[in-house]
């Protein structure tokens, strides 16, 4: 990790001092004013320990970045910072932290670019006090303002300590990167509701499992210990045994998100499709769905699992995706995993569509979710006007489905809005 | 108001002081005042809970006014320090009102530094020194709590940034209030006081060795009087008396010198009541406001030979017996005698006199230091039959003979020395002196007069006060319009008799300027101008605890004044003294450069100040050798105090004298506040020993052994036995080891 030597800036109050310090004395040996030559050497005393002072310190401080949690478009992004003073004789007094914006040069050729400064508002962190030979953590904070992936490369540790005449800097070579998520639109539950509303996913001829659903599974054996509710009497008694009932596990429902081809989108319509469908990759999984994810980009397929983190995956492969890397269609899912789909555009576009045969129509919900099936209280900025106008007028429900069906052509080519 | 660990309490105690300094600089003690009650009502409406800050545009208007008021002040007297020094603090006062955000309050500072700037360029007086030493360590501890203050608004600045950015992103409405004003910790706040404690000795140091170092004398006054402190103290007798600058005369109490008087008889004279006029410069040429002894000067041996009186004589000898305490100047000084002196007498050789004005000067090529001498003086009386007056130069200055003419005319006398006849010349300086006395007022501070205005004719017309040496000036300058010969005496009054030892104690504040008129041919005659009130008020005040003070002020004052505002390449010398240092070797680097100076003079500045430059370097290196000692001994000192506190803390001397072999508890507790992770003091030994095993347990269990060891005698208060001396020294090694070791 480059560490380099501390960097002096000096700055407008510097520059102020200075010309005043030179100012004394030239009027204490005109004047012989003998206050002044003190004022003088009280002049240069400040200049010298504004040095040494504030390089001493900022050289005895290293900084470590805590790893960065993944966060969504419109979250306060936290970082945290641990910073040791390794002096043993002074603390370290107002120290100042920052991500550098630019690429280190200073730090090597083979430096790149930080990308934050596109996802993210400058974080600021200060330390009043680090006492010598001791360790602190502070936090900065900054507002994720678009997703993707925000990489940092060096933190500037800096101080105007103690008297503010220069900036003493230090760049710490720590790269990270961190993911920041679409900002998920809210899905009404209703929606939600829909999906289930088509035939049975579950695939025939599969064998369902043993589970604590509602329907008869098998009998097996009674285990001692086990409530003697559950115990099937009249089984038991031609078996001679003790039997209990067995249900099968609840069906499982699944469903995939896929998107459009978004090459053409515009970023504002990028961003809408994006966010609806982390919104509704979330609010499937709280509905009990597990949830895949289709995309036409290298990520290629997330096959649909009832977890937390295959959610995190979703959502990592939505902050990362790049639609310039779009493939003419989407993959097609693998057919031994029976699920609804839903696929998401920015606008209707018949490429977006697989070919037909690779998925049956009564599975597939497409198009663009109606407007008003998302809350306008957690929606993307540029998108909230437009949709609480379709919300009011009452023209808007009639031209988007409510109903999974097959693809439809909306009335206008912005009709739909997610 | 805020509390005063608040990061901005500094700030309002430095702008207070500066304000301070100016006003003491200036002598306008209603206005500092004022400037304080305004200061700090306005520091409390905004900065209390609740409060407000004046508007911005009121702000600005005020700003905008003062800046008006003081374009008219320097059109009108041009651009002085003090017009300056009123402008800031007018703008200090205003901004007072203002908010105070972290750019408020570092222009508070920089505007209070200034001021501070411009009452050493106003005065170097001992109350102004008093403040310049107060705002160093408090500008130091402003400036510093600026820093934290200004890093923590600007973090809460930035978090709210992100706060608007994020509700932004969400479409959200921005938070309306308004972020909370941000706060320094006390921890941080408290842990400033050392730090300007410590910033505030290096720069001390650092500024006492430049003051020491930086050469005088060179330059001085090339580019006018800028930098001058125009309100110096002035410290007793001085060969040559200077008008126009202004001043403020001391009235400091050192003694010059002892004189007993007696008459030819040696009867001892003087008494309460009576004065006598040691005459020490007699200055007869005058030239742009400065009197010095003139061309007729010419100094001669004095004839060793003591005089013979006559009769008509002898009751007219006053005999003085003067032990001079003080010299002038190291290598030469005036012998004063009553006028007009006749004879002096000293077992000291190397004397020689103006015979032609009565001035005698004692010259040596080593330090005067004390000198005793016998001087005869005879009294001169009133020549009451005077046909004649000296041919004599004239004053030129119309304005001072038309103010004289006009006196004289209303005293029906004529101003004409054609026409008028010598006889009438003492009455003229008889009444020349009265009006003085009547019309003008005594004061020790005074003013300057205008550039290119004669320091007389503004005394005459304008000020119309000032101290003893304008009033004497004056009547010169007077007698001299309207032709009557007349010189300025610079000496000493002896006022101060005690009865006990017959002699007069004369002191610096004794130091004193008047006339003496020639009536007829050779007679001079006495006159001072000064009015006798103020004359009484300086050089005769009466005894009482306010004089016991002012004489304490004084002697603090004046050692001040000699030692930091009178610091000149003499006493450099003096400080530097390789004979002192017992720097032998030195002596011949020194010399050199010396005189390789003194001879090059500006020339060699370069090379000068690369040596000062060097020296700086030195002390510099100097001042952090000897803050790391100084450091170093505060922690042997802190623990001491730390460990006489636990003793002490115990009155039980069983419990003392087993203690005394707890050394390896603090030896526990000293590695591991040096590894980083002291014992907070709340926290018992054994909890903070849990808490270590979570870092390393074997430095816990170590820790562990040790705290149980040190129990055993604090609190079963059983000695430790010799296998459990050996046991807790395998511990703290144990300790050493696993603290020191590197971890992943």
């Amino acid at each position: 990790m480059a560490r380099l030597r501390p960097r002096f800036v000096p700055h407008f109050p510097a520059i102020i001092f200075a010309l005043t310090a030179l100012l004394l004395p030239i009027g204490a040996i005109n004047g012989q004013n003998n206050l002044l030559f003190w004022v003088f050497g009280v002049a240069v005393a400040t200049l010298l320990g504004s040095g040494i002072i504030g390089a001493w310190t900022i050289s005895n401080i290293t900084i470590e970045r805590e790893p960065i949690e993944p966060i969504h478009a419109g979250d306060l992004l936290r970082i945290r910072y641990r910073i040791t003073n390794s002096s043993r004789w002074l603390p370290a007094f107002a120290i100042a932290i920052s991500e550098l914006n630019h690429r280190p040069l200073i730090l090597g050729k083979a430096r790149t670019t930080p990308t934050w400064p596109r996802r993210l508002t400058q974080p600021f962190a200060f330390a009043e006090l680090i006492p010598r030979k001791s360790t602190i953590t502070i936090t900065a904070e900054a507002a994720a303002t678009a997703r993707g992936l925000a990489t940092f490369d060096a933190v500037q540790v800096w101080t105007t300590f103690p008297f503010g005449l220069s900036r003493k800097t230090m760049l710490h070579a720590r790269e990270q990167s961190a993911i920041i998520r679409p900002l998920p639109a809210r899905i009404h539950p209703d929606f939600i509701a829909s999906l289930a509303r088509g035939r049975d996913l579950r695939a025939a001829g599969t064998t369902p499992l043993a589970g604590g659903g509602d329907e008869f599974h098998s009998l097996r054996e009674h285990i001692q210990g086990e409530p003697t509710r559950s115990i099937a009497w009249k089984r038991s008694a031609t078996a001679e045994k003790l039997l209990v009932r067995q249900n099968a596990q609840p069906p499982n429902r699944r469903l995939w998100i896929g998107l459009a081809d978004l090459r053409r989108a515009t970023p504002d319509e990028l961003n809408d499709t994006l966010s609806t469908a982390a919104g509704l990759a979330i609010a499937a999984a709280n509905a009990g769905y597990a949830v895949g994810f289709l995309a036409h980009t290298e990520v290629g397929h997330l096959p649909p699992r009832q977890s937390a983190r295959a959610i995190a995956e979703i959502l990592d492969a939505l902050a990362l995706l790049d639609p310039a890397q779009h493939s003419e269609s989407l993959p097609p899912p693998p057919r031994s995993i029976p699920a609804r789909i839903a696929i998401l555009g920015s606008r209707p576009s018949t490429t977006a569509i697989p070919s037909a045969g690779l998925y049956s129509p009564d599975q597939i919900t497409t198009g663009h979710l109606p407007s008003h099936a998302t809350d306008p209280s957690r929606s993307p900025k540029r998108s909230w006007k437009r949709t609480l106008a379709e919300f009011l007028s009452p023209s808007s429900a009639s031209t988007t489905p409510t109903t999974p069906t097959t693809p439809t052509t909306p009335t206008t080519p912005t009709g739909g809005k997610t | 108001m805020t509390r005063l660990s608040s990061w901005k309490s500094p700030t309002l105690i430095l702008v207070l002081l500066a304000i301070a300094g100016f006003c003491l600089a200036n002598d306008r003690l209603p206005m500092m005042l004022w400037a304080w009650c305004t200061g700090l009502a306005g520091w409390w409406l905004s900065e209390r809970q609740g409060g407000r800050p004046l508007p911005r545009w009121i702000v600005l208007a005020l700003v905008l006014t003062v800046l008006l008021w003081t374009g008219y002040r320097v059109n009108s007297q041009g651009l002085e320090v003090t017009v300056f020094c009123e402008f800031l603090t007018f703008v200090l006062l205003v901004k007072m009102w203002d908010r105070k955000r972290a750019r408020d309050i570092a222009q508070l500072i920089s505007m209070a530094t200034f001021l501070v700037i411009g009452a050493i360029l106003d005065n170097n007086s001992l109350a102004v020194g008093l403040v310049v030493l107060l705002c160093m360590p408090l500008s130091a501890w402003a400036v510093m709590a600026l820093q934290l203050g200004a890093g923590a608004e600007r973090s809460t600045l930035a978090s709210s940034d992100a706060r608007i950015a994020a509700a932004a992103t969400l479409a959200h409405t921005p938070p309306h209030e308004s972020p909370l004003p941000p706060r320094v910790s006390d921890s941080a706040a408290r842990r400033l006081i050392p730090a300007t404690a410590l910033l505030t000795t290096y720069s001390f140091l650092l500024a006492l060795g430049v003051f020491l170092v930086v050469p005088r004398g060179i330059a001085g006054g090339r580019m006018g009087s800028w930098g001058q402190a125009s309100a110096q103290l002035r410290t007793g007798f001085t060969a040559d008396v200077e008008l126009g600058r202004a001043g403020l005369l001391s009235e400091s109490q050192r003694t010059v010198m002892e004189v007993a008087f007696s008459d030819g008889a040696n009867k001892p004279l003087g008494g309460e009541g009576q004065v006598y006029y040691l005459r020490g410069a007699v200055l007869s040429a005058y030239r742009d406001g400065r009197w010095t002894a003139g061309a007729n000067s010419a100094r001669a041996t004095l004839d060793a030979a003591e005089p013979v009186f006559t009769d008509a004589t002898r009751d007219r000898i006053l005999l003085q017996d003067v032990d001079l305490r003080e010299s002038y100047s190291d290598s030469e000084s005036p012998l004063f005698a009553v006028w007009c002196p006749r004879f002096m007498k000293s077992p000291s050789a190397g004397l020689n006199t103006r015979p032609s004005a009565g001035q005698v000067w004692y010259r040596s090529a080593r330090r005067t230091g004390p000198i005793r001498y016998t001087a005869h003086s005879v009294d001169q009386p009133v020549p009451t039959n005077v046909t004649e007056r000296n041919a004599t130069a004239g004053f030129d200055s119309e304005i001072v003979h038309t103010f004289t003419a006009d006196i004289l005319r209303n005293a029906e006398l004529d101003p004409d020395p054609a026409t008028r006849p010598p006889s009438q010349d003492h009455a003229v300086a008889r009444i020349l002196t009265g009006y003085l006395r009547g019309k003008f007022a005594y004061t020790t501070d005074i003013a300057s007069p205008n550039p290119g205005q004669d320091p007389i004719e503004w005394f005459l017309t304008t000020e119309r006060r000032g101290h003893c040496e304008y009033f004497a000036s004056a009547l010169a300058a007077m007698c001299r319009s309207v032709g009557i010969p007349a010189r300025v005496i610079a000496g000493y009054v002896a006022t101060e008799y005690d009865p006990a030892r017959g002699i007069y104690t004369v002191r610096e504040s004794n130091a004193h300027a008047w006339t003496e008129v020639q009536i007829g041919i050779g007679t001079w005659i006495t006159f001072d101008a000064t009015p006798p009130v103020a004359f009484m008020e300086i050089h005769e005040p009466q005894p009482s605890w306010r004089m016991r003070i002012a004489r304490l002020m004084d002697s603090l004052n004046d050692t001040w004044t000699n030692s930091i505002v009178m610091f000149d390449a003499q006493q450099q010398r003096r400080v530097f003294d390789i004979d002192r240092l017992r720097m032998s070797w030195l002596e011949p680097v020194t010399r050199q450069a010396a005189e390789e100076y003194s001879q090059s003079r500006g020339r060699s500045l370069i090379k000068y100040m690369l040596v000062t430059a060097g020296a700086l370097t030195a002390l510099t290196a100097l001042s952090v050798v000897a803050t790391r000692a100084f450091a170093g001994l505060s922690r042997i000192v802190f623990r001491r105090t730390r460990t006489r506190t636990r003793s002490t803390a115990r009155t039980d001397p069983h419990l003392r004298s087993l203690l005394q072999h707890a050394g390896f508890y603090d030896d526990a507790l000293d590695l591991l506040a040096k590894a980083g992770i002291p014992k907070p003091d709340p926290i018992p030994p054994l909890t903070y020993a849990n808490h270590l095993h979570q870092i390393d347990p074997t430095a816990a269990n170590a820790f562990e052994s040790l705290t149980l060891a040190y129990y055993q005698l604090r609190f079963a208060r059983t000695p430790l036995t010799p296998a459990q001396i050996a046991h807790t020294k395998t511990q703290l090694e144990h300790l050493r080891a696993a603290i020191t070791k590197p971890r992943a």
